[in-house]
């Protein structure tokens, strides 16, 4: 295996990724790079794909690499991001090429690592929105709660949090909003530091595609690699206390 | 199988206090126990994974065991600390917070499923072993899976488990009653259970055998090298007199030695140390491993003793808790071993070259004891005589306090006499004194004659002989060997000092019945502060004025530092002196 491509979408990949696990398998075959993982605690699970068109250069069979996240993210730092790298697998080694810089590092046994499932969901109501307005309610939820309530109806999406005293909210009705697909109003909170660490990691999107239903997973789709690569994160809820 | 299934056995027996009801519960739990997890089930009962004896244990700390409660429930820390206030017990916390769970998982909407006693078992296995860098978190992670599926009943055992304080307050023994109930169908069976389990104490691996090939299977459980057998335990009696009519009128006196007890294994070149704990000790002391190794001179053997710290230089028993230190310790166990060595002193052998000898009789045990180990500076046998004698007993018994034992354990002689794992009976009868004399005040000592030094020592005196002034014969009586309290400089200077002193034998003036390495006029006086004062059968100081054949002794003396350039030897502490704080002194042990 062989590739090379962007410094910026690797490093987009990899934060991605270390939003939840700290060792990924990626699974490589002639048509791009995948990889899944789901937090140790069961909560989130996100899925990246990469096809071969969004590297600069590809060549892979069907391969299985574990890698260390934090190792690589500490040779991205090495890097700048416009730069370009290159890696190679060499029997049980990976191998990272930034202009004149060589760095090598063990991989990981996949063998006790597994891949995780993708749990079967059905989501009754979708939206797209921006991510500048999806980001705000979650920043401004951070400072209150733990929490963080989304809400789809017909006509509107939106995200509230509710302190002891203090609220937020970020309301979005129908026409601010690119899509919306609603029959019954649907409702669920989640934990808002995985989603503060998810949309600080995020760094080619312009709008995510939400899936939700009522005390329900969210499921949030969107672009990595500048629009060349898909990432969809599974997040599970909190249920009201009491 | 479900681990709901344990929970709710574990709540039934949380609730009563009976011990038939105990028994009832937990057979009725094993009867419908699978043999493929039988073991497991019976180790979780124990609040455990492994028997003890392999030294891994499950005690999560409370604060990562927080950490993993609020991944799995979304309740902070803080809300969790304030729960673990109110009822100081983990469980409890657990129990309550996935009550009021709010975290859900991905996986809680696509099927139920339910925790297993294998997944419970596999992941407090990981907890235990995790190890190195990150393994706080990879704990954090093994039990937040767990709680992430559990019910809350199950929550309130998996945590108590995984903190290592199940404490159900089942004793070993009611578990041996169920298991012989549940596999054998009555109590009948429970001595041959119990056998198996004295000299194999591990209830998981029992429960297996008895599952897979029943009662046959259990008795053919034999001693194994490298698992360690019950120490036999022995009874006691108030006075010498009532030991040896117990006894018979004859009985074998040991030296009871106040150290830790050790049961050494043997196979070839690998060793195993045990204590009366079964906790394995082997790390802690490299030492007395390979002191064994050199002394043994079979193939495999297993041993009982007592490991004592000693001063090599005044040859005297030190309190344990010198070395005490080194238990629980990894490193710095070299420093450990040069500073205080070890001595074990060996009483008994219960396995050699294949063969159990624990039907066999103690006197031909120890015969067989002593004609396989050959004695060396770090291994001995155990002091012994073998009498009927009340007053030579007696003098023994005074000889053992003054060496620094608790007293004796007298065995039984007769063809009866086996080792009897686990138990606790009258063919071992201990008696410890009931009396000690503390010392408060300093004392003024003479030095009559020194020892040539050891180890660190060599070169210069190991230990002083110290006498006390005896008015009325106008002579002077030993005490003590001195060897602490000298700062290395000091030793150093002893033979210079003593050198103008020096003479060939003996002083006349001088009562003595211990052999110097060199004899000194008497003259230089030091000021000495002792642990206590006891009656000794070598030592010449009052010698029959309290008890016959007796004199009095000071235990771990120590060099205050001061030098009485002051005082003459006659102005010395007097024996009388010492007598009288015997005297005033003396007062009983609490048992």
């Amino acid at each position: 295996m062989r590739a090379k491509m962007d410094v910026k979408d690797l490093k987009e990949i990899v934060n991605l990724l270390l939003t939840l696990v700290t060792e990924a398998k990626f699974e490589f075959n002639q048509d791009g790079m995948g990889v899944k993982a789901v937090d140790p605690a069961h909560v989130a699970m996100i899925v990246l794909d990469l096809p071969k068109d969004g590297f600069i250069e590809y060549e892979a069979e069907d391969e299985e690499i574990g890698i260390d996240l934090d190792k690589v993210k500490d040779i991205l730092k090495l890097a700048s991001s416009r730069d370009v790298i290159e890696f190679t697998k060499e029997g049980s080694k990976l191998t990272f090429l930034i202009g004149n810089l060589t760095r090598s590092m063990p991989l990981i046994d996949t063998s006790a690592m597994s891949i995780p499932r993708v749990p079967n969901l059905a989501l009754p109501a979708k939206v797209v929105v921006p991510v500048s307005d999806f980001t705000n309610g979650i920043k401004a939820a951070e400072s209150i709660s733990d929490n963080v309530t989304l809400k789809i109806t017909p006509t509107e999406f939106e995200m509230y949090t509710e302190g002891d005293e203090d609220v937020a909210r970020v309301c979005l009705p129908k026409d601010m909003i690119n899509e919306i697909s609603c029959d019954e109003p649907v409702k669920s909170m989640y934990p808002v530091d995985y989603l503060v660490k998810l949309v600080k990691a995020m760094d080619s999107a312009e709008y995510l595609t939400i899936y939700m239903g009522t005390d329900y997973p969210i499921k949030i789709e969107f672009d990595i690699a500048g629009g060349k690569g898909k990432a969809t994160y599974l997040l599970a809820p909190r249920i009201e206390g009491e | 199988m479900e681990y709901r299934k344990l929970a709710e056995v574990y709540q039934k027996i949380e609730s009563t206090t009976k011990r038939l009801e105990m028994t009832d519960y937990l057979v009725a739990l094993f009867s419908s126990t699978s043999k493929d997890v039988i073991d497991k089930v019976v180790y979780l009962t124990q609040g455990k994974i492994y028997p003890d004896y392999m030294g891994i244990e499950l005690g999560l700390a409370e604060k990562l065991a927080l950490k993993a409660i609020t991944r799995a429930t979304g309740i902070g820390e803080k809300e969790l600390q304030t729960m673990l206030q109110k009822h100081g017990d983990m469980g409890i916390v657990a129990e309550e917070a996935i009550k009021k769970k709010r975290q859900l998982t991905l996986f809680s909407f696509e099927s139920e499923e339910r925790l297993s006693v294998e997944k419970v078992y596999d992941n407090f296995v990981k907890i235990a072993r995790a190890s190195g860098e990150g393994s706080q978190d990879k704990k954090i992670n093994l039990l937040a899976e767990l709680l992430n599926i559990a019910e809350p009943l199950e929550a309130r055992y998996i945590l108590r488990t995984v903190v290592g304080k199940l404490r159900l307050g089942i004793a070993d023994m009611t578990l041996l009653d169920a298991l012989s109930i549940a596999f054998g169908g009555s109590k009948e069976l429970r001595e041959f259970v119990e056998r198996a389990y004295n000299i194999h104490p591990d209830l998981g691996y029992i429960a297996k055998v008895l599952a897979d090939k029943g009662i046959a299977g259990v008795k053919k459980i034999k001693i194994q090298l490298g698992i360690p057998v019950r120490a036999m335990l022995a009874e006691r009696l108030p006075s010498l007199e009532e030991i040896l009519n117990k006894m018979g009128g004859k009985a074998a006196f040991e030296y009871k030695y106040d150290g830790l007890r050790i049961q050494a294994h043997i196979k070839n070149d690998k060793v195993w140390l045990y204590s009366r704990r079964l906790e394995n000790l082997t790390e802690q002391f490299p030492d007395v491993v390979a002191a064994i190794k050199e002394a043994f001179k079979g193939n495999e053997a297993i041993f009982d003793g007592e490991a004592v710290p000693v001063d090599i230089n005044t040859g005297e028993l030190l309190p344990f808790q010198v070395v005490s230190h080194r238990r629980g310790r990894k490193y710095g166990i070299e420093k450990a071993v040069e500073e205080y060595p070890v001595v074990l002193f060996l009483f008994d052998i219960i396995y050699l070259n294949g063969e159990d000898l624990t039907r066999v009789p103690y006197m031909e045990r120890r015969e067989i004891l002593e004609k396989n180990v050959e004695e060396t500076d770090r291994i001995k046998f155990a002091t012994r005589i073998v009498s009927s004698d009340i007053a030579e007993i007696k003098e023994f018994f005074n000889k053992a306090i003054e060496d620094g034992c608790e007293g004796l354990v007298a065995k039984n002689t007769g063809p009866e006499s086996i080792y009897r794992a686990g138990a606790r009976e009258f063919l071992w009868i201990k008696y410890k004194r009931d009396y000690r004399a503390e010392m408060a005040d300093t004392i003024d000592l003479v030095v009559v004659g020194a020892f040539a030094g050891k180890g660190r020592r060599k070169g210069t005196y190991g230990a002083l002989l110290m006498a006390a002034y005896n008015p009325k014969k106008d002579r002077f009586e030993t005490v003590c060997k001195l060897g602490s309290g000298f700062t290395d400089e000091q030793l150093a200077n002893l033979p210079r000092i003593f050198e103008e002193y020096k003479i060939d034998k003996c002083h006349p003036r001088v009562w003595s019945e211990i052999e110097a390495d060199y004899w000194f006029i008497p003259r230089i006086v030091l000021e000495v502060i002792g642990a206590e004062i006891t009656l000794s059968p070598t030592h010449t100081c009052a010698r029959d004025v309290i008890e016959k054949g007796a004199g009095l002794a000071i235990r771990f003396p120590r060099f205050t530092g001061r030098w009485r350039d002051d005082k003459w030897p006659e102005e010395a502490t007097t024996t009388e002196e010492l007598v009288e704080m015997y005297r005033n002194q003396i007062k009983k042990v609490e048992k």
